[in-house]
């Protein structure tokens, strides 16, 4: 069975709703980043993916895409991991369901 | 082999976010990442893969031995997993997630996919704004994340006071526990010689 686009779209749409959970049920500051960054990686598997497989003639900007997405998810783990720092340092917690409240 | 990764990285990815542990956390997420990047190989965009391979977990690598090294290890303790909302949580994303397939998987065609140029030919001439604007949110996201997780001269003495306060408070309660069992003690010997 040849592997297409489809497939591929289909294993971004299961990461992306994997993520999205992690995101709005972990209590942890570093373990909600770590399913940030599962999410992050569904757009890079679909848009490889599509650039990959099937046989169109366009440019493969999907890659393009993907390289900006994976730039993004590094930005978004250093600063993640620097804010993360930052408010455990000032609400002296990294329980996310503690941190009602950060001061300035 | 694609269905052999994709299964490997759905575990992956459901160890990220089911795993109890912190620790067990960063693993699955940085085997994740490894396995994406061998996905993106074995589909050909090697440079991609390459990139996707070291970027992300190197990321993952450096922050989680920063925060070890400067003394954030209570960040990586254990947390219990779920808040209270995680059946909202479960709904909303197994929502979006039918969603996102129902738009996307069921609906596409053979012919989306992308011609014979490489990357580095599309990021040099199709897309070098773009390029630019992410080699810079690189530098500025390392810079930006090393200015807000720093710990100045001034925080470490605040920290250093703020730990012997602590400790000074944990002493004295313990004292007056000390003193009040003490007590409770001699009452109980003076009850029981009366």
């Amino acid at each position: 069975m040849n592997v297409g686009p489809a497939h591929y779209a289909a294993l971004s749409a299961i990461l992306f709703a994997i993520g999205l959970f992690g995101v709005a049920s972990r209590r942890s500051t570093m373990a909600a980043l770590a399913s940030l960054s599962v999410l992050f990686s569904a757009p890079v598997v679909a848009a490889a993916g599509f650039a990959e497989s099937g046989h169109g003639s366009l440019p493969r900007l999907g890659d393009a895409l993907a390289l900006f997405t994976l730039a993004a998810l590094c930005a978004e783990l250093v600063v993640g991991g620097a804010v993360a720092a930052l408010l455990w340092r000032r609400s002296d917690t990294a329980d996310l369901d503690e941190m009602t409240e950060v001061d300035g | 082999m694609f269905y052999v990764l994709a299964v490997l990285i759905v575990v992956a990815a459901l160890g990220a976010v089911l795993a109890p542990s912190t620790r067990h956390v960063l693993v699955a997420v940085m085997a994740g990442d490894i396995l994406v990047g061998i996905l993106l190989i074995a589909a050909g965009a090697y440079v991609l893969g390459v990139i996707a391979l070291v970027a992300p977990a190197g990321c993952l690598l450096v922050v989680a031995a920063l925060l070890r090294r400067s003394g954030y290890e209570a960040l990586l303790s254990d947390i219990p997993a779920w808040g209270s909302s995680w059946p909202v949580a479960a709904a909303v994303a197994g929502g979006i997630g039918v969603l996102l397939f129902w738009t996307t998987a069921t609906r596409i065609d053979d012919s989306a996919g992308g011609g014979g140029q490489s990357l580095v030919t599309v990021l040099h001439y199709g897309t070098p704004i773009s390029l630019g604007v992410a080699a810079v949110l690189a530098v500025v996201a390392v810079a930006g994340g090393l200015m807000i997780g720093r710990t100045g001269d001034d925080e470490r003495l605040l920290d250093r006071a703020a730990e012997q306060r602590r400790l000074r408070e944990e002493r004295t309660r313990m004292r007056r526990q000390h003193r009040a069992a003490a007590r409770a003690q001699r009452d109980e010997r003076g009850g029981a010689a009366q």
